[in-house]
């Protein structure tokens, strides 16, 4: 019963009327920007972050969840009717829903794609209210050895989970903490590696970092490979599946929120894993796999419910132990710290109001993406056709106004400017920059956990294996690094990624 | 035979090491202090070296292993997206945003598939003026919309 009450305080917060403005704001805006072609969800997260500062923590964190789920179904959208992943997660999308537009039939796998994420959502939504106190009521155990180890499970995750290879994943993730130390040093009020500027005393600010990475290098990747897009002619036919649609996507659905949802709790997990995980699965299943890659629903609505399932509970390590599991939740945290919410276990007993808020508005943005988008499906196609010509230059306007009215400085622009070029000349390089990103936001967590527990065990670092919480937790990164590092999985790592 | 077989590798071994270099030697003089007693040089001395361990790796990795070539397209397409950045950074303070947004919109423009000017000129107006409306007068960020004299 308490937990009832506890909902209803969340939906009582999220239903006023400012915070449902907030989630419908972000929602639309999310898919308005997630459908332009060339913008994935962290593009469009790390482009919008800047409107948060405007609004209380709640309103802010509503609204950006709003933004990152509208942008992962705008995403969706642009697999389906242009064969162009807005974001990795949305990939397998392409592959049997691009088949059906071509049939006429891009209608349909729009709505199962919505009706399913929908259904996704709601569960997840359910699962996080059930076993988020419950973890964090486990995590309020955690003394700093604890988080220290439960910080290298989410990094080592992270690097085992990255597409490419794992020895730059590991490196872009050292270059990432190191980052993340510039600035004063917390215990010493030391100023470290600023090169002698005053404006990096407070650190690289998060949202220069962010929105350079993130948006910058996506528009200099585009403007060097311009792809070829081709929105699909013709008709989009009716959203609403049939009944013979329904039936042939609703184990599939099942399936995929269950996969999702078990996913999205792993640490570097989230969408992309589960939507490649259902597919899989969907196409052994099948008494006819053969049909997948040409066009079958069940393609569709399974990795569809997946990565929508797997974006939600991948809220429950942010909201309940602070630690963020993918590049996303890795935004939502830097946005949470510079809104002074320290994220952990004890926001759930602190601020009751913000914790049951974001998860109510989380199912009702999951509502609201499919009342709005549906019936809109026709100006998102139009939306599809803008030229990357007339919209790059739209972004750079949006970036630079945003990123220099968080502090007025124009230090933060050109910070943006490096972030970008770096960013860019890392991608070339084969590198990819999400775990740079969460090194970033852990590292200094990592330091000030590390130094605590030194302290309290006296520079002797068995410390971390005597606790059988940390122990353990070390024994899972070290079994992730094994696991991967064996020949077999590795060889079927590489295959999904390329698949 | 040695020579360079992964051109990506080569590069991002050499980028890692100058950032590792940059970031140890600003860090170099910082107190390292002890296990017992980190000190503010500590963690960033010892990952600034295992960054440069890590760039070491992939260089001398890229005379063996062979790799994908390293190509860069457009190259001065990229420099005017990022000058049109520069050009934002440079004017926001004493020219508004007005002015800022229409420098940013015209250099960009260079980036462009097509580039005619009467179209980079009406696109740059355009949104100079919306920009202008959105953010100062309905969003009521704290920017000035106009040079100041």
């Amino acid at each position: 019963m308490e937990l009832l009450g506890q909902i209803g305080l969340g939906f009582g917060v999220a239903l006023s009327f400012d915070n449902l403005v907030y989630c419908f704001v972000g929602a639309l805006l999310g898919t308005l920007v997630g459908v332009l072609p060339g913008l994935g969800p962290l593009a469009t997260i790390a482009m919008l972050l800047p409107l948060a500062y405007a609004l209380s923590p709640v309103g802010a964190l509503i609204m950006l969840a709003g933004i990152y789920y509208g942008a992962q179904y705008g995403g969706s959208t642009t697999a389906i009717l242009v064969n162009l992943p807005g974001e990795s997660s949305s990939f397998v999308t392409t592959l049997d829903g691009y088949q059906m537009a071509r049939q006429g039939r891009a209608g349909a796998a729009l709505g199962i794609a919505a009706l399913g994420s929908f259904f996704a959502g709601t569960v997840a939504t359910l699962l996080i209210c059930l076993f988020a106190p419950m973890l964090a009521k486990v995590a309020l155990q955690f003394n700093s050895a604890d988080y220290f180890s439960l910080m290298v499970v989410g990094l080592v995750a992270a690097v085992v989970l990255a597409s490419g290879s794992l020895f730059r994943a590991l490196a872009m993730i050292v270059l990432g903490v190191l980052l993340g130390l510039i600035g004063t040093d917390v215990s010493s009020g030391m100023l470290r590696m600023t090169f002698g500027m005053m404006d990096l005393a407070d650190g690289i600010s998060f949202v220069p970092l962010a929105m350079g990475m993130f948006g910058v290098a996506e528009i200099l990747r585009n403007i060097e490979e311009p792809q070829k897009q081709s929105v699909i002619e013709g008709k989009i036919g009716s959203w609403l599946p049939t009944r013979a649609d329904l039936k042939d996507s609703a184990p599939a659905v099942l399936r995929g929120t269950l996969l999702g949802s078990i996913l999205g709790l792993l640490p570097g997990g989230g969408a992309l894993l589960s939507s490649f995980a259902s597919y899989m699965v969907e196409k052994k299943l099948s008494r006819e796999p053969e049909t997948f890659g040409r066009g079958n629903i069940r393609g569709v609505a399974g990795p569809e419910s997946a990565n929508n399932a797997g974006a939600q509970t991948s809220f429950i390590p942010l909201l309940t132990l602070g630690i963020p599991s993918n590049p996303v939740t890795a935004i939502m945290i830097g946005a949470m710290i510079m809104m002074g919410v320290q994220p952990g276990p004890l926001v759930m007993t602190r601020q009751p109001d913000l914790f049951w808020g974001i998860i109510a508005s989380m199912w009702i943005g999951n509502l609201m993406l499919l009342v709005i988008n549906l019936p809109l499906i026709g100006i998102w196609v139009r939306l599809l056709r803008v030229r990357y010509s007339v919209l790059f230059p739209i972004i750079l306007l949006v970036c630079a106004v945003g990123v220099y009215s968080v502090g007025n400085s124009t230090f933060d622009v050109g910070l943006m400017i490096v972030f970008g070029l770096l960013g860019y000349l890392l991608t070339k390089f084969g590198f990819e920059p999400a775990p740079l990103v969460l090194g970033f936001i852990l590292g200094p967590l990592m330091e000030v956990n590390l130094r605590r527990a030194l302290i309290g065990s006296g520079g002797d670092f068995s410390i971390f294996i005597d606790r059988p919480i940390s122990c353990g937790l070390l024994l899972v990164s070290a079994a992730l690094l094994a696991v991967t590092c064996l020949p077999r999985i590795r060889s079927a790592r590489e295959r999904v990624f390329v698949e | 035979m040695i020579g360079i077989r992964d051109q990506q590798g080569l590069a991002g071994g050499l980028l890692l090491l100058a950032i590792a270099g940059g970031l140890g030697w600003a860090a170099s003089s910082l107190a390292f202090g002890s296990v017992m007693a980190m000190g503010p040089g500590f963690l960033p001395q010892i990952l600034a070296a295992v960054l440069g361990g890590f760039g070491a790796v992939m260089m001398m990795g890229s005379l063996t292993v062979a790799g994908p070539p390293l190509v860069f397209r457009r190259l001065p397409r990229l420099l005017a997206v990022l000058a049109a950045l520069l050009c934002f950074a440079q004017l926001i303070e004493d020219w508004g945003l007005f002015l800022s947004a229409l420098a940013v919109v015209l250099v960009s423009c260079a980036a462009a598939d097509e580039r005619r000017l009467a179209r980079s000129l009406g696109l740059a107006g355009v949104l100079a003026t919306i920009a202008t409306i959105l953010f100062v007068e309905l969003l009521s960020l704290p920017l000035s919309a106009w040079p100041r004299f």
